[in-house]
C-alpha cells in the first residue's frame, strides 16, 4: 500500500576519540531506539530509520529499515580520524538511493531528517564541497540537518553542518549521559513526527524537532 | 456546586506524561486518580466545570457507563482564582501491556489497526468477536455522550485504550477535549483521525460522527487509514448481517454534515439485527386557505314580547 514515509539518518562519529564511554553511551542507545520506534505501529509505518557511522570512512552499518522488522543493529566501534567528506558522500549517495527506491514501491518521501553527532574537528580536506553537494538547493530530496558537538568539536563547525538547529554538548553533563539525552531527543522527534506527519497530501510531514536538550546548547544554525 | 481541590492540598509524585497542552501526575495519596496540569492559563473554568458537573446529570447506569470507560474530569484543580487543570480516573493497569523489553505499553488502539510484531510483548491484538463486542462498548459510550449533545472531539488511535477480557474493555482518554457548553481549549485533531469536512478546529457531533465510522471501521478491517468513500476490507468471521449493515453505515459517513450516520444507527449495525424500513408517514395536506364567506345569513331578528309589568 501506498505510504507516506519520513526518513530518518543517524549519522554517528565513531572515530578514536569516541572509545570508551561516548561510543558505549550510544551502543547502548541502540536498542531502546529500535523498541520505542518499533514498537510504535504507527511511528514505523510513516518513518524509516537508517545508521551510519563515520571516522577515516563512511559505512552504512543499517541501511533504511522499518524498525519493526529489525532484528540486529551493527555496533558503532570507534577507531580512525574524522573525515566528513566521506560521511556526506555517503550520506547523499544512500539518500538519493533511498528515495527513488521508496518512490518506485509507490510511496510519497518527505524530505529526509539527518542527525549528526561529532566530537571533533574534521580533516582538513574540502569537506565543504561534499557538504554543499548534500544541501544544494537544486537536489530535491536534500536532507534537513540538525548537527549535534560534544568533546572537541567546534561550535561554528557544527553550526556549518546544521541546515535547521545545531546543538553544543555544555559540559553540564558527562558524555554518557548528554548522549543518552541526544538519543532520546532523536526517539522523541521520530516518534512525534511519525505521530503528527500530516495525513493531508498537499501539507507534506512536519519533522518535529527538539526544542532543548538537556546537556547541549541550542545554537541557530547558520544561515546560508 | 462542582467538586474542586487545591493545588496546594495535593501530593504530586511523579510525571507520567508530557503532552502540548499539559503534563499527567500521579499523587502520592491517590493511587487511584492523576491531575492533569494545563500549562496555559486560559483554560476555560467554567466549560471545565461543565464537563465535571456533567456525570451527575446522568442516570445511574449511563454514569457507570461513562466512568467505567473514560478517564472524564471529575474534580476541579484551582490555584488561586485559575482553573490549573482537573483530576481524572488513573487509567487501570489491564489497559497496559508489556513490551518485548519489558517495558509498560498502553495498549492503544493503535494496535488494532497493523498486523502484531513481536516487538509488543504481550500486546495481542483481540479477534474480529472481541473487536466487534469492543465497537458496541465504544457506541454505548458514545451514545452516553451524543443523546445530551456532547461532542468528545479528539477521537483518534492514541486516545482509545482496550484491554483483553471476556468481555474485552475500553478506556477513552483526554475526554477534556469534550464539550458540554463551549470547549476548555482549543479542539486538537489527530493526522489521518480529522473530519475532511471540517473546516474549523471545533469539533461538533457532526465531525464526532465521522470519527465514530473511522473507529469502528478500522476496528473490524485492521487497517489504520481506511476512510468511508474507500473500500472497507472487513475482517473475515463477522456475522454476515453485521458484515453488510456495518459496510453500508461506513459507506454513508462519507456524506457531508447532518447526513453521518448516527450513533443509535451504529448501535443497530453492530447489533446485527435486521431493520424494517419504514415509509414515513405522508405529510398532512394544508389546509385550504379560501376566502371566508358568510354561509349563514341572519335572516330578520324579531322581537320578543314582554309582558308589561303588572301591578
Amino acid at each position: 500500500m501506498s505510504q507516506q514515509i519520513l526518513p530518518f539518518y543517524l549519522v554517528c562519529d565513531e572515530s578514536g576519540s569516541m572509545s570508551g564511554e561516548p561510543i558505549e553511551a550510544i551502543n547502548k542507545a541502540l536498542p531502546e531506539l529500535h523498541s520505542e520506534i518499533g514498537s510504535n505501529p504507527v511511528v514505523t509505518d510513516k518513518t524509516r530509520f537508517c545508521l551510519i557511522g563515520f571516522s577515516s570512512r563512511a559505512e552504512i552499518l543499517l541501511p533504511l529499515s522499518d524498525l519493526s522488522t529489525v532484528t540486529e543493529i551493527p555496533a558503532l566501534q570507534a577507531s580512525g580520524g574524522t573525515d566528513y567528506a566521506k560521511a556526506f558522500d555517503v550520506l547523499r549517495e544512500t539518500i538519493n538511493d533511498d528515495v527513488n527506491t521508496l518512490k518506485a514501491q509507490g510511496h510519497q518521501v518527505f524530505r529526509p531528517a539527518v542527525f549528526f553527532l561529532s566530537d571533533g574537528l574534521p580533516a582538513n580536506n574540502g569537506w565543504e564541497g561534499a557538504y554543499r553537494a548534500l544541501t544544494d538547493p537544486g537536489w530535491r530530496p536534500r536532507p534537513n540537518i540538525l548537527a549535534f558537538g560534544f568533546g572537541q568539536a567546534d561550535q561554528q563547525t557544527i553550526q556549518q553542518v546544521a541546515t535547521t538547529k545545531a546543538f553544543m554538548a555544555n559540559g553540564q553533563l558527562g558524555p554518557a549521559q548528554a548522549l543518552q539525552e541526544f538519543a532520546k531527543s532523536l526517539i522523541r522527534s521520530i516518534v512525534n513526527s511519525g505521530t503528527q506527519s500530516a495525513s493531508d497530501q498537499t501539507e507534506g510531514a512536519t519533522l518535529v524537532m527538539p526544542a532543548e536538550v538537556p546537556g547541549f546548547t541550542t545554537i541557530t544554525a547558520e544561515a546560508l | 456546586m462542582v467538586p474542586t481541590v487545591r493545588l496546594a492540598d495535593l501530593h504530586l509524585d511523579e510525571v507520567l506524561d508530557k503532552g502540548g497542552q499539559g503534563a499527567v501526575h500521579s499523587l502520592a495519596d491517590r493511587p487511584d486518580q492523576v491531575f492533569k496540569q494545563y500549562f496555559l492559563p486560559t483554560a476555560d473554568g467554567a466549560a471545565l466545570s461543565a464537563l465535571v458537573g456533567f456525570p451527575a446529570t446522568l442516570s445511574p447506569g449511563d454514569r457507570r457507563t461513562l466512568l467505567e470507560s473514560a478517564a472524564w474530569p471529575t474534580e476541579i484543580v484551582v490555584e488561586g482564582h485559575r482553573t490549573a487543570g482537573f483530576l481524572m480516573q488513573r487509567v487501570p493497569a489491564r489497559f497496559a501491556g508489556r513490551k518485548a523489553n519489558g517495558r509498560h505499553q498502553l495498549r492503544e488502539l493503535q494496535y488494532l489497526l497493523f498486523p502484531p510484531k513481536p516487538l509488543w510483548g504481550d500486546i495481542e491484538p483481540l479477534d474480529v468477536f472481541e473487536r466487534l463486542f469492543l465497537a458496541r462498548r465504544f457506541i454505548e459510550v458514545m451514545g452516553v455522550l451524543h443523546r445530551r449533545s456532547v461532542v468528545l472531539g479528539d477521537i483518534s488511535m492514541r486516545n482509545i485504550l482496550w484491554a483483553p477480557g471476556e468481555p474485552p474493555e475500553l478506556f477513552i482518554l483526554d475526554c477534556d477535549s469534550a464539550c458540554v457548553a463551549g470547549t476548555v481549549l482549543p479542539q486538537a485533531d489527530t493526522p489521518d483521525w480529522n473530519d475532511p469536512e471540517s473546516r474549523t478546529s471545533t469539533s461538533d457531533l457532526d465531525s464526532d460522527r465521522y470519527k465514530i465510522a473511522l473507529t469502528v471501521g478500522r476496528i473490524l478491517s485492521c487497517d489504520a487509514y481506511v476512510r468511508p468513500g474507500t473500500g472497507l476490507d472487513l475482517l473475515d468471521g463477522l456475522p454476515d448481517e453485521v458484515a453488510a449493515a456495518v459496510g453500508t453505515t461506513f459507506a454513508r459517513a462519507a456524506g457531508g454534515h447532518g447526513t453521518r450516520p448516527t450513533v443509535d444507527e451504529w448501535a443497530r449495525a453492530l447489533s446485527g439485527r435486521a431493520s424494517i424500513p419504514l415509509t414515513p408517514p405522508a405529510p398532512r395536506p394544508p389546509m385550504p386557505v379560501l376566502p371566508l364567506t358568510d354561509t349563514d345569513r341572519r335572516g330578520p331578528r324579531g322581537v320578543i314580547q314582554l309582558r308589561p309589568y303588572q301591578r
